[in-house]
């Protein structure tokens, strides 16, 4: 017996149409080898100082998309001053602004509940919430802004100091930070404006100067910064997105605390790499000293500011830390980006809406007008209510909070090729924000989880993916 | 039992073809949003595009068949 089946496709166009599929997945996976054969273990520079290969619709430009006026900036103090009303809400800076008995009567009144909510094993409050917390910031090493100075100097080896062209110098350290932890680095060239990043008063107190004198040094009272030392290393270290979604508890915040953490030991890590090759490095005396970070961030092309007043990468939107360093090793400077980031927070205003306190700005455009003194002037921003902020965390959250983080739409964990795709959108289609905002929220993106969740994943070390730059 | 398989050829004008190319393109683009949302964790993300694949990829098995047939 004979059975004929029929299938109406000749066979030429059989074979156009299985060169087609064939087709179409190599040039998939020519456009995007880590989707076909897995997450590369490395890639080579491919640029002379080791800048990584970014997507089309990341743009490198002369002038970033936040507008400085840098005639009003003026160096910041960190430390609140009570004269000046000026400086973070960090610390005494709290008190300074809502007044002392206030201060107390919210510390006071965050402290029972928190006491409140671990005898009631609330979510994300619990012991072992607790306990993880205290764990990521036990790891922390101390703050220096000399560093350990441990490391032996070329001088102690009898070799000259390391030489090379600022491109070299670039690439090198971008292989150090990344193997030290660091996800994005970007470096700049310090000039009079920019050296208004830096700090007129420390968190702790320390007055900051610039110097002519060849070699840092700190007192009682003042840091000295060589103007030799005019290269500012910039770099993010992320946060995990899945502890931040079970923002604002103790689980959320912790993440953050590992930030931290890692950053002093890259702080202390690149203090001796960098002395023993002959040069100086000038980190962090404190949590959040030296210079204002995003700022540094945005000039050296690690992403752009954003409503949150936070700077926003590409590749790992606000779930980032920014930190810094100065050194007077000469790097090729990076330049500032635009994605679109910028444009996009004009419309799509998810973390005012989300954030518990109101301290986001609503407004439809950046500003020159600060909303406090915990604000640098100068530049155009939404600036924040750091005070109405601050309040909700030490009297409601008891904590950290994070849900303007966990809930931006550059928060994602770039796996499906929608996020790409929306991204280049973003940047190049910049009339559609409406459009990827209210898909953001379709797809059910932003949405907090469970402190008690957050025990049942077994997250990548740390909770991130430094890969991610190599997928680009 | 012999099987025999008959080609019969079918004029088709090039932009069914490119349709069908960019069909092939959007099954493979909702496929792989659906397996990498559930990686990521986001149920309704991988839920919809999982929803969209099927929709698409049944659209357009019955799209060809009612051509063929019509053939």
């Amino acid at each position: 017996m004979t059975e004929t089946s029929k299938t109406k496709l000749s066979r030429r166009e059989f074979l156009r149409l299985a060169g087609l599929g064939v087709g179409a997945a190599a040039a998939t996976t020519a456009a995007r080898p880590a989707a076909a054969t897995g997450k590369p273990t490395a890639v080579k520079f491919s640029d002379p100082a080791g800048r990584p290969q970014r997507p089309w619709w990341v743009k490198t430009v002369d002038v970033p998309t936040t507008e400085v006026d840098w005639g009003k900036m003026k160096r910041y103090n960190e430390r609140y001053l009570p004269e000046e009303q000026e400086g973070s809400t960090r610390g005494v800076g709290f008190a300074g602004y809502v007044g002392k008995e206030k201060a107390e009567a919210i510390e006071a009144e965050g402290a029972a509940k928190m006491k409140e909510r671990l005898v009631n094993n609330v979510d994300g409050y619990t012991l072992k919430d607790i306990a993880l917390q205290s764990g990521m910031n036990g790891m922390r090493l101390p703050y220096s802004y000399l560093g350990p100075q441990k490391a032996k100097t070329p001088e102690d080896l009898g070799v000259p100091k390391w030489s090379g062209t600022p491109e070299e110098a670039a690439k090198m350290v971008r292989a150090a930070l990344r193997h030290m932890g660091a996800a994005t680095i970007g470096f700049l060239e310090l000039d009079e404006n920019t050296k208004k990043f830096v700090y007129d008063v420390d968190p702790d107190g320390h007055i900051v100067e610039f110097t002519d004198d060849p070699i840092a040094s700190e007192t009682e009272t003042h840091r000295y910064i060589p103007n030799s030392c005019k290269y500012a290393i910039v770099f993010t270290v992320p946060m995990s997105l899945e502890a931040m979604k079970r923002s604002p508890t103790v689980t959320g915040s912790q993440t953050t605390a590992l930030t931290y953490t890692t950053g002093t030991w890259i702080n202390n890590g690149m203090s001796e790499f960098l002395r023993g090759l002959g040069y100086q490095c000038l980190t962090e005396s404190t949590l959040n000293a030296l210079a204002i970070a995003p700022a540094l961030g945005v000039f050296a092309g690690l992403g752009e500011m954003s409503r949150l007043n936070r700077m926003i990468s590409p590749e790992y939107g606000p779930m980032v830390r920014v930190f810094k360093m100065l050194t007077d090793l000469p790097l090729a400077p990076d330049k500032p980006i635009d994605a679109g980031i910028m444009e996009f927070c004009k419309t799509c205003k998810k973390c005012a809406e989300a954030c518990p306190s109101g301290a986001l700005s609503f407004e439809d455009e950046p500003t020159w007008e600060i909303k406090g003194g915990w604000n640098n002037a100068g530049h155009k921003a939404y600036f924040e209510d750091a005070v109405k902020c601050r309040t909700y965390w030490r009297q409601e959250a008891g904590t950290n909070c994070g849900i303007c983080f966990a809930v931006c739409p550059f928060s994602k964990h770039d796996k499906a090729w929608i996020h790409t795709w929306v991204k280049g959108g973003i940047s190049a289609l910049p009339l559609l924000n409406s459009m990827w905002r209210s898909g953001d929220d379709a797809f059910g993106y932003g949405e907090l989880a469970t402190g008690e969740s957050w025990w049942d994943l077994d997250e990548p070390s740390f909770g991130y993916d430094t890969t991610l730059m190599l997928q680009k | 039992m012999t099987e025999k398989i008959k080609f019969e050829i079918v004029k088709r004008p090039w932009y069914e073809w490119a349709l069908w190319v960019l069909w092939f393109f959007a099954l493979l683009f909702f496929g792989q949003n659906a397996i990498a949302s559930g990686a990521e964790m986001e149920a309704r993300a991988a839920t919809t595009f999982w929803i969209t694949f099927f929709v698409f990829a049944i659209g357009g098995g019955v799209i060809w068949y009612l051509r063929r047939s019509k053939e």
